[in-house]
């Protein structure tokens, strides 16, 4: 994996350098935990909870076609909540992660530059992975909390598939407002040696603002 | 296996009575001792709910030997709880006694339980291992503790409860006993006793009568002895003591009220006694009257006028008012003696002592000691000791069969040395002859313990002293035979024979009177028709004849009586007080106590009312006698 991530920012900073765009978003995340302990026994429904996240990062457009590398880290809050009636417990954790990205993203109907500008919606797919590092968490059990750095299953990182689609708006062609939507499914987390199973499900909704780098000069 | 739950416990063990079955109640909480697995922080100490799972309870004793083992299947419930009862359940083979046969002997025990969570293969593991510190139920079972037991609560027991070893047993609140008690030893009570239902001693002793043990109840410790109260006020209905032989009751001392006192016989006797007494002075008071009367005259047979007149002798008329003084004292006395007598009966109204026994007896020595004695004996009584002998005797009196109240009893094993005699009361006599009520029993002289009869008519003067009593029975036996006499009731029949000897001196006295004045008739005739007959009649006279001696007529006619009388005068009277006064204190009589001289000096106005009073009564005594005198021709003077 370190090899793909490694050739791969390597292919981007090789690049040229037209069509390179750096945006901030900001959005909501909704979370929800999908655990199994060792029995195979899940933990019931656990509830979803919607939390803040936001990110940033490099866009560039390949040769100037449609497809574009996009580079960037986000910060994300994961909460999930449950109870056993039959046992009378309670749980709740609430992690955040700093985590790093890179997808391939595929643009329709990108408006043209006329008259030295560029005006027009355009949408687009995308496909990414990440990884996530933990930075806070915190388990409440019943009446007592703990914290979960270190913990078996919060020490690693998280690796993320994630796929969305998005909404271009080019203001001009030095700024594009876009909006998307982007869900993801993590890999095992943890320890799987005594075969607990660990995935976040996260559906993010985000908005964000674009500055292409060649005509801000 | 994978699945294993080794758990940790939370167990309750607690004795409890069931009803009808017997164990004991045990209560766990089962918990998962694997923690369960969560993201994170797993957790531990989840319950074990709804959990299938077989248990396995062993008793060991303090070696560790199984005492009693037995498996119950269970579920946990939703709270992962387990309730069984050890003694219900299936025992093992292992177990070499049944639930009920477990000796509680108080050593230590131990409770050893094993589980299996599986619900289809046992396997057993340790559950919990914990010394039994509570005492087990034992509804079957003898409890041996061998050190304090203290039970805070109410204890109910249904069956006998021993102490043994001679262990006491002390209860410091109250004891109550529903059923009867039965105490098979002594019994101390260290306070004061209230019982209030009946109470018999039936104590089976035997011995002597001397020995204070032979007596069922003994009163003892304190400065009073017994006290009975009744409830209810007394009558001869409310018996305060019965006495009961194995035949019937055979006395009592029983109440006395007013009614009953004046029924009571005794009493009228009394009274009856007290009534002849005051009889007998009022009769001494007339007769002392008469006597200030004769001594404040004098009587001289006189031939003619003056010569021959005599006064009276002042000294005898005071003689005579202390005289009078003194029976009027005594008639005070006898009148103020039944009025105390009766102040003093109705003032101890209570009880009385009732028996078939009707006298009050003394032990009295024997004056020979082998003399044999037997209910009935009249005795003689010599120097206050007893004989069938009755000569010389000082007092006569009888042996009691049966007397209510023994006196002066002898000291402890010399009672052979005397014998119970009556003194007063009712008791049989063994008389010889016909007897009739009323008639006197006097020794017969026999000396063999007999008596006789002699009736109230023929008595000799000689025979009242001999009297033993007065018989309230009769017989018309020729032989002897038991006579119900009445003894110590004859202090009065002295008097009475006085009575009746004054009566006789009076008629004797009357007759020589009468005697005399035919004389001096006889002598006034011959007088007249004898010539020198006065002469010498007068040289007849003794020389040293009284002066108010008869003389004849110095003129040889026979002269007439003539009597001069003095009034008694108060002074008179007054000097007869102060003189009756000393003749009885020189005869040792303390009148401080009589009530007529009490009276007398202390009441005030009352001497010179007295002193009226016996001046009017011999006034007018003498104006009777002046009447007589006169009416009998007798010259009289009266100053």
């Amino acid at each position: 994996m370190k090899k793909i991530f490694g050739g791969l920012l390597f292919s981007l900073l090789t690049l040229s350098a037209s069509g390179q765009l750096i945006f901030v978003e900001a959005g909501k995340v909704i979370s929800s935990f999908d655990y199994k302990d060792s029995n195979g026994n899940s933990l019931g429904k656990l509830t979803t909870s919607t939390q803040n996240n936001m990110g940033g990062g490099f866009r560039w457009s390949l040769f100037h076609s449609p497809w574009h590398i996009t580079v960037g880290a986000a910060y994300n809050k994961y909460v999930a909540k449950g109870s056993d009636p039959v046992l009378g417990n309670y749980y709740e954790w609430e992690v955040a992660y700093l985590g790093a990205n890179v997808g391939v993203d595929y643009e329709f109907f990108r408006p043209k530059i006329t008259q030295n500008e560029q005006h027009g919606f355009s949408f687009y797919i995308r496909g990414s992975i990440a990884t996530d590092f933990l930075v806070k968490g915190t388990q409440q059990l019943n009446n007592q909390v703990f914290n979960l750095i270190g913990k078996e299953e919060f020490n690693k990182p998280v690796y993320f598939l994630k796929a969305g689609v998005g909404l271009n708006y080019y203001i001009s062609k030095k700024f594009i407002l876009f909006g998307e939507y982007t869900g993801g499914q993590s890999f095992l987390i943890g320890n799987y040696k005594n075969q607990e199973q660990l995935r976040y499900t996260t559906h993010n909704i985000s908005v964000g603002l674009a500055v292409n780098l060649i005509y801000a000069n | 296996m994978k699945q294993i739950f080794l758990l940790a416990l939370s167990l309750f063990v607690m004795v409890d009575l069931f009803g009808q079955s017997q164990g004991i109640s045990y209560q766990a909480v089962i918990i998962d001792k694997n923690p369960q697995e969560i993201p994170g922080v797993d957790i531990s100490g989840n319950i074990l709910p709804n959990h299938a799972m077989q248990v396995r309870f062993t008793i060991l004793d303090a070696l560790g030997t199984i005492e009693y083992q037995e498996e119950q299947s269970t579920t946990t419930d939703a709270y992962g709880m387990i309730n069984l009862t050890i003694g219900l359940g299936t025992v093992t083979a292992a177990s070499p006694n049944t639930f009920i046969e477990i000796d509680w002997n108080g050593a230590p025990k131990d409770l050893k339980v094993d589980i299996s969570l599986s619900g289809t293969d046992l396997f057993y593991t340790d559950f919990s291992f914990q010394p039994l510190t509570f005492l087990p139920y034992a509804y079957h079972k003898n409890i041996t503790a061998t050190g304090s037991m203290i039970i805070d609560g109410v204890t109910n027991l249904k069956s006998r409860l021993n102490v043994t070893n001679g262990s006491p047993t002390f209860l410091s609140g109250r004891l109550t006993v529903d059923s009867a008690a039965i105490l098979q030893n002594e019994l101390t009570v260290n306070a004061k006793s209230n019982l209030k239902g009946q109470v018999t001693i039936n104590a089976a002793l035997a011995g002597d009568k001397s020995n204070y043990d032979s007596y069922p109840l003994r009163v003892e410790g304190g400065t009073q002895g017994l006290a009975v109260k009744i409830t209810g006020s007394r009558s001869s209905s409310n018996n305060f003591v019965t006495f009961w032989d194995d035949e019937k009751i055979q006395g009592r001392i029983e109440g006395q009220t007013t009614a009953e006192l004046l029924s009571d016989p005794e009493y009228i006797f009394d009274n009856v006694l007290f009534a002849n007494e005051i009889l007998r002075s009022t009769v001494d008071v007339a007769k002392a009257v008469a006597g200030v009367v004769s001594a404040s005259s004098s009587s001289t047979v006189c031939a003619g006028l003056g010569a021959c007149v005599t006064a009276p002798i002042p000294s005898l008329i005071v003689g005579a008012a202390a005289q009078l003084v003194m029976d009027i004292a005594n008639l005070a006395l006898g009148v103020a003696a039944p009025i105390i007598y009766n102040v003093s009966k109705h003032a101890n109204i209570g009880i009385t002592y009732q028996s078939g026994a009707g006298d009050y007896a003394e032990w009295l020595p024997k004056l020979d000691l082998t003399e044999k004695f037997f209910p009935g004996d009249i005795v003689g009584v010599k120097g206050g000791q007893i004989s069938k002998s009755t000569e010389n005797a000082d007092h006569f009196m009888v042996i009691s069969q049966k007397p209510i109240v023994l006196g002066n009893m002898p000291q402890e094993n010399r009672e052979s040395s005397y014998e119970k005699v009556a003194f007063m009361g009712q008791v049989p006599v063994k008389v010889i002859g016909k007897v009739q009520i009323g008639d006197y029993i006097l020794p017969s002289g026999s000396n063999n313990g007999t008596g006789i009869a002699v009736s109230p008519d023929n008595m000799q003067p000689d025979q009242y002293q001999k009297i033993v009593g007065v018989a309230w029975s009769s017989s018309e036996s020729l032989q002897y035979d038991y006579i119900n006499v009445a003894v110590g009731l004859n202090a009065n029949d002295g008097a009475r024979l006085a009575i009746k000897q004054e009566q006789k001196i009076n008629a004797q006295a009357a007759e020589i009177s009468a005697l005399k004045e035919q004389i001096n008739q006889m002598n006034a005739v011959l007088s007249q028709v004898v010539p020198n007959y006065a002469t010498l009649m007068e040289s007849n006279q003794p020389k040293n004849a009284s002066p108010t001696a008869a003389k004849p007529p110095e003129n040889g006619v026979a002269g007439e009586r003539t009597i001069i009388y003095y009034d008694v005068t108060k002074e008179q009277i007054l000097e007869g007080i102060d003189l009756a006064e000393k003749t009885l204190r020189e005869k040792g009589v303390d009148i401080s106590t009589n009530p007529f001289f009490v009276k007398l000096n202390t009441e005030p106005g009352y001497k010179d009312s007295f002193v009226s009073d016996v001046v009017a009564t011999i006034k007018n005594q003498l104006n009777i006698t002046y009447e007589q005198e006169v009416k009998s021709g007798a010259r009289v003077i009266r100053f």
